[in-house]
């Protein structure tokens, strides 16, 4: 792992540390006074407790749908592996397809809908991080799928074959071992981007609500803010985002890097 | 006597994005109960393309032609059938025992695997059966070696590893693709003499592919050799080498460095042709020294065990 990489683990770590330290001190009621005072769209919230809370809640969902994606993309492959024939076909045209339309359309799209059966300002996490999962399967699955064609063609795949191993315990006992390093780089490099995605899209006002705002919400419902004297109390959350997504960023090339040298 | 191993007319076939290429074509050969055969070829003349395609082991590849293993038909078979067979009454070892090994394996399990899918044996009836094999191959401390991953282990190690998952299950049939060729000469020797021992004791029919004629000569008792896709010339092992009548195994022969042998080795001059292209004579036409105009026609066919239509009688066989 390279210094870069290294350095991104300590800021994920670091950043973890924050929103976890903030809820344990908010639960002690032993908070520190907050250094950029009362969030001026709520002022009874702390700029420092919308900020955290919105970290925390970016990090969850890119971190949740990172992972429902790369599950969703890995059986995708797998069943396109084994499968074969026009399945696999299906699935890698149907990514091809998925790729084409554009993410944030969908989302603003499937935001409406989310207003219009259960009503609300915004969209409830758990539904944006559904919304996420269901945009963000196409490429990871399209990058497994080459990933494990191109394992099967390794040596003691074809032995495995030869020794009568069924295909269905070839891919899951000797092709997806060797598969987990990339797995695990493609889900850090996910993150990133669901993050970013869902920041556009609550930025813009299409995700969730103000009141349980992510970075992106948080940075869009101030936006005004940012040409006033009280742009600092937008700074943290800005530096924080870039933070977050710079760190999953390096942290995943780093591995990325790793998984296709070791090949 | 049935054949344990029955080929007729095999022909593999890929088609490609540039146009279709045929890497093996009328392909015969067979393998009586405990019988050795050596195929001999090129690399490119098709020899581990016709067996690989024999055990289903070519996806994406056409093949056509009769193939029967102990009665049970092969080509046309299912994948379940093919598996089924596969490691429990024909084997193979491979070329590279640096890459044929599962990495992240316990070479123990390896070898247990076939014992597990073929036998239904629990985990430790395979594994004490495992290490029984990893000893009759000749490894030391085995049980010890049984809890060893592949990066562990030397590539004459890891070869006999390989043999043991082979013959695991006690195939009827064990088929050694180049087994030797990325060893140490020493190792070389020592694993073709396992095999041989192997072969002998187990009354298994064995498949030798090599580049090798010297090698392949010393374990098999007939020879098959390829050139371009084609059978150019089978027979007992002893009268192939004394007597070739295909001007290309009589060319092989002489580029065999002999002990006796004094001064140049003669070369065959010229390369393979491209499987591509369209081929209407005599494969070898081009850098036969006997060629005529008639040898670049049309086909020549296996007549008499030969291709050729100018076969070498014994005496003509110096001027070569």
């Amino acid at each position: 792992m390279n210094w870069r990489s290294r350095l991104g683990l300590l800021t994920l770590v670091l950043l973890a540390g924050l929103t976890f330290g903030h809820a344990a001190l908010t639960a002690l009621d032993a908070l520190p006074e907050c250094p950029f005072g009362a969030d001026p769209g709520m002022p009874y919230e702390t700029v420092c407790g919308q900020v955290i809370g919105g970290l925390w809640r970016s990090l969850l969902l890119g971190v949740t749908a990172g992972a429902g994606s790369c599950l969703a993309a890995t059986a995708l492959a797998l069943f396109a592996r084994r499968l074969g024939g026009r399945f696999e076909l299906g699935i890698e045209k149907g990514a091809e397809l998925f790729f084409s339309i554009p993410d944030l359309l969908v989302l603003i799209v499937l935001g409406f809908v989310s207003r219009a059966v259960w009503g609300g300002e915004g969209v409830t996490l758990p539904f944006m991080i559904a919304s996420l999962v269901a945009i963000g399967w196409a490429a990871p699955t399209r990058m497994v799928q080459n990933r494990l064609r191109s394992l099967e063609r390794l040596d003691f795949i074809t032995a495995a074959h030869a020794i009568g191993v069924p295909r269905t315990r070839v891919l899951l006992r000797h092709v997806l071992p060797m598969a987990w390093d990339y797995l695990l780089a493609i889900f850090l490099l996910r993150v990133p981007a669901i993050i970013l995605t869902e920041s556009t899209i609550s930025y813009l006002g299409f995700g969730l609500p103000l009141d349980q705002p992510s970075l992106g919400r948080y940075l869009g419902g101030h936006w005004q803010l940012l040409a006033t004297d009280d742009w600092v109390k937008v700074a943290p959350a800005w530096a924080l985002l870039a933070l977050l997504v710079v760190a999953f960023h390096q942290v995943g090339r780093g591995l990325l890097d790793r998984a296709e040298e070791a090949r | 006597m049935s054949a344990l191993l029955e080929v007729t007319g095999l022909t593999v076939r890929f088609e490609t994005k540039r146009g279709g290429l045929t890497a093996a074509e009328d392909v015969s050969f067979s393998v009586p109960a405990g019988g050795t055969l050596g195929i001999v070829g090129e690399s490119g003349s098709g020899k581990s393309v016709s067996v690989l395609s024999l055990l289903g082991l070519l996806p994406g590849a056409k093949v056509t032609g009769t193939a029967s293993l102990e009665g049970k038909k092969l080509i046309g078979a299912s994948e379940a059938e093919l598996t089924k067979l596969r490691g429990d009454r024909v084997a193979m070892i491979f070329q590279d025992p640096m890459t044929s090994l599962d990495p992240s394996w316990r070479v123990g399990d390896q070898v247990a695997e076939p014992l597990r899918l073929h036998r239904g044996l629990d985990a430790a009836a395979a594994r004490a059966k495992a290490t029984a094999l990893l000893e009759s191959v000749g490894l030391p401390s085995p049980a010890e070696l049984a809890r060893a991953y592949p990066h562990h282990l030397s590539g004459g190690q890891r070869q006999r590893v390989m043999i043991a998952a082979a013959l695991a299950c006690e195939p009827a049939l064990l088929i050694a693709d180049e087994p030797t060729t990325a060893l140490d000469v020493t190792v070389q020797a020592q694993v073709m003499e396992l095999l041989a021992r192997l072969q002998r004791e187990r009354k298994m029919g064995l498949v030798l592919i090599s580049h090798d004629l010297g090698l392949v000569s010393e374990v098999c008792e007939e020879l098959l050799v390829m050139y371009a896709g084609q059978v150019v010339e089978r027979g007992p092992t002893k009268r192939l080498l004394s007597a070739p009548r295909h001007p290309y195994v009589a060319g092989l022969l002489a580029s065999t460095p002999t002990l006796e042998g004094t001064g140049r080795l003669k070369e065959i001059p010229g390369t393979v042709p491209d499987l591509r292209l369209p081929l209407p004579g005599c494969r070898f036409a081009e850098r036969c020294p006997q060629a005529r105009p008639e040898c670049t026609k049309s086909p020549v066919s296996l007549l008499d065990e030969v291709r050729c239509l100018f076969p070498l009688s014994p005496s003509r066989l110096s001027h070569v």
